[in-house]
């Protein structure tokens, strides 16, 4: 009894292991690519030590104008992020708080196939759309089309959090002479912190991961860090050093987010339905 | 008590003009060009109205045909082994071991790499001249002056495959998480009942799972359907056609034919599916409530 106790431990253990290494060995890997040589990625069997170098972050974000890509991504998934958060939060509080004032099952299922539309199924409609109206590669037209995918799951995520909150304490405030809207910045906003910041971060992941729409609206001006990536499939092969060194870029930031909202990550990415 | 009144719509406006802008009006763009005959590469020659001939082009197409197919065989493969890899999977991290809640943290990271970082970094160690993995195979003997990204048979299995790698954990998470929601309750009646492991599993375990599972099936079903960065990085639609699943295909369509009329005919094809899709998954979520 004892015995097969002990063997089914070791085998959960070897489980565990093998599935955490599955999962990290590609990570890493990438990342010890960004710090190798084009003769040490090249060579076969992989070396086990090489000396590091940050010849590949230098060449992309000095040399060549990957800071400037890099700087496109920050501004553009920042503001989405302030786009998206700021009217979702006051859509998803009217849904909350006035029920029954519009067909909200609708509306709620109008917004899902928003967020679940493919991307190939927008960008010729964005492309002549932006061309048209001539913000063609313009900061403002990522933002706008990247809010179509963030606003959606900011309004599906806030109802669930405001609902969440009683709502006598602000019928109290509202009894003592405060508008609605005052309520909502200084009652509700201040007690749904967690969810606002849970929504902001996946918005932010979503506009800084995406990479077909800014691939077709941008050129030079208000290409993404992911759209940039193209530009390393050169006449002479891909560059795969500088590559990954911007993989990394686009990593670490959303790996840092992990941490940070680890517990709705999970409810953000499913509409609510894991809580 | 006197309540003061806020008009609703005065809150829904900001959304609403941001949702008519970026998600309303391009259909219109789309049912627009879907009836007209747009060739970009012809600039000079106006937009003819064509009526369905778009349409009746589409339901004639084989190529368009052979690139659902592709689609949906990538999408069943892929699901079903996510699912079941997830399940099992699930099992094992609900063990209150030591340090478990750090090796759950870990599985969150492939859930938010870019899909498009997920592609290079798979199509680098897939790459057939010094890809590790290809190097790996070699060695035994398979795929010899060939790799599982060009060979023709192989192609949409190694995307299949990077896909369980990207999405296996976010499957298993929302597993898990119904899995350490569990009652204990029937648990422990079995137990005293003398049902073993796989009877409770399967009475169980398995019924009351039944609606995250259905959640991870269709949010994974809706997604892969969806997929295109990978596939791009790693093998563009090739070798020949065949991992052109029918986002590399509509875009193909678009932007390297330039046939902006037929492209579009094909995208609200893809939108009435993707519609048929949220309505399963917004029944699923509604009779949860």
């Amino acid at each position: 009894m004892n015995y097969s106790r002990t063997i089914e431990k070791i085998f959960i253990y070897v489980c565990l292991a093998v599935v955490i290494v599955a999962i990290l060995f590609p990570v890493a890997w990438l990342v010890l690519m960004s710090f190798k040589t084009r003769s040490i990625i090249f060579s076969l069997p992989p070396p086990l030590f090489f000396n590091p170098t940050l010849e590949n972050y230098v060449t992309t974000f000095i040399e060549k104008e990957y800071f400037r890509y890099l700087l496109n991504s920050l501004i553009i998934a920042i503001s989405t992020t302030a786009l998206a958060t700021s009217t979702g939060s006051l859509a998803a509080y009217a849904f909350s708080r006035f029920r029954g004032f519009i067909a909200d099952n609708h509306f709620f299922f109008w917004i899902l196939t928003f967020r679940m539309t493919p991307a190939v199924v927008l960008i010729i409609p964005y492309y002549l759309l932006w061309t048209t109206l001539g913000l063609y590669d313009s900061h403002l037209s990522v933002i706008l089309s990247h809010t179509t995918f963030s606003l959606p799951i900011v309004i599906w995520l806030m109802k669930g959090f405001f609902d969440g909150i009683p709502r006598d304490v602000e019928d109290a405030a509202r009894v003592d002479g405060c508008s609605w809207f005052s309520v909502f910045l200084r009652i509700t906003l201040p007690l749904s912190t967690s969810g606002m910041a849970a929504s902001a971060i996946l918005s932010f992941i979503f506009s800084w991961n995406e990479f077909l729409i800014s691939m077709i609206i941008t050129r030079v001006n208000a290409k993404t860090l992911p759209a940039s990536i193209t530009g390393f499939i050169t006449t002479r092969g891909i560059l795969w050093g500088e590559m990954a060194a911007v993989s990394v870029v686009i990593m670490i930031p959303v790996l840092v987010f992990i941490l940070l909202v680890q517990k709705y990550l999970l409810r953000g990415m499913t509409f609510g339905a894991v809580q | 008590m006197k309540r003061s009144r806020s008009q609703p719509w005065i809150w829904l406006l900001p959304s609403f003009f941001l949702l008519i802008l970026v998600g309303i009006v391009p259909f219109f763009i789309l049912l627009y060009l879907s009836f007209s005959d747009y060739f970009l590469l012809y600039p000079d020659i106006p937009r003819v109205f064509v009526g369905l001939k778009n349409f009746r082009t589409l339901v004639f197409d084989p190529w368009t045909y052979n690139a659902l197919a592709t689609t949906f065989t990538f999408v069943i493969v892929a699901v079903a082994f996510e699912m079941a890899i997830g399940l099992g999977l699930a099992l094992l991290f609900s063990k209150p071991f030591k340090g478990i809640t750090l090796l759950r943290t870990i599985m969150l990271i492939p859930l938010v790499i870019a899909p498009l970082v997920t592609g290079l970094i798979w199509n680098q160690m897939l790459n057939p001249d010094f890809g590790i993995i290809t190097y790996l195979l070699h060695s035994l003997g398979l795929f010899l002056n060939s790799g599982p990204t060009i060979d023709p048979s192989t192609a949409l299995l190694s995307i299949v495959a990077v896909d369980i790698w990207h999405w296996t954990p976010f499957v298993m998470l929302i597993i898990l998480s119904g899995i350490l929601a569990l009652p204990k309750e029937p648990f422990e009646a079995a137990k005293i009942d003398g049902a073993s492991r796989w009877q409770t599993f399967r009475n169980i375990t398995l019924p009351l799972m039944r609606y995250p599972i259905m959640v991870a099936f269709l949010l994974r079903f809706m997604e892969a359907f969806k997929i295109f960065d990978e596939i791009w990085v790693i093998t563009g639609g090739g070798p020949g056609d065949a991992t052109r699943v029918v986002s590399i295909h509509t875009y193909k369509i678009a932007f390297y034919r330039w046939d902006l009329g037929y492209g579009s005919a094909i995208a609200l094809f893809l939108e009435y599916i993707t519609i048929i899709l949220c309505s399963a998954f917004y029944k699923i979520l509604q009779k949860s409530e």
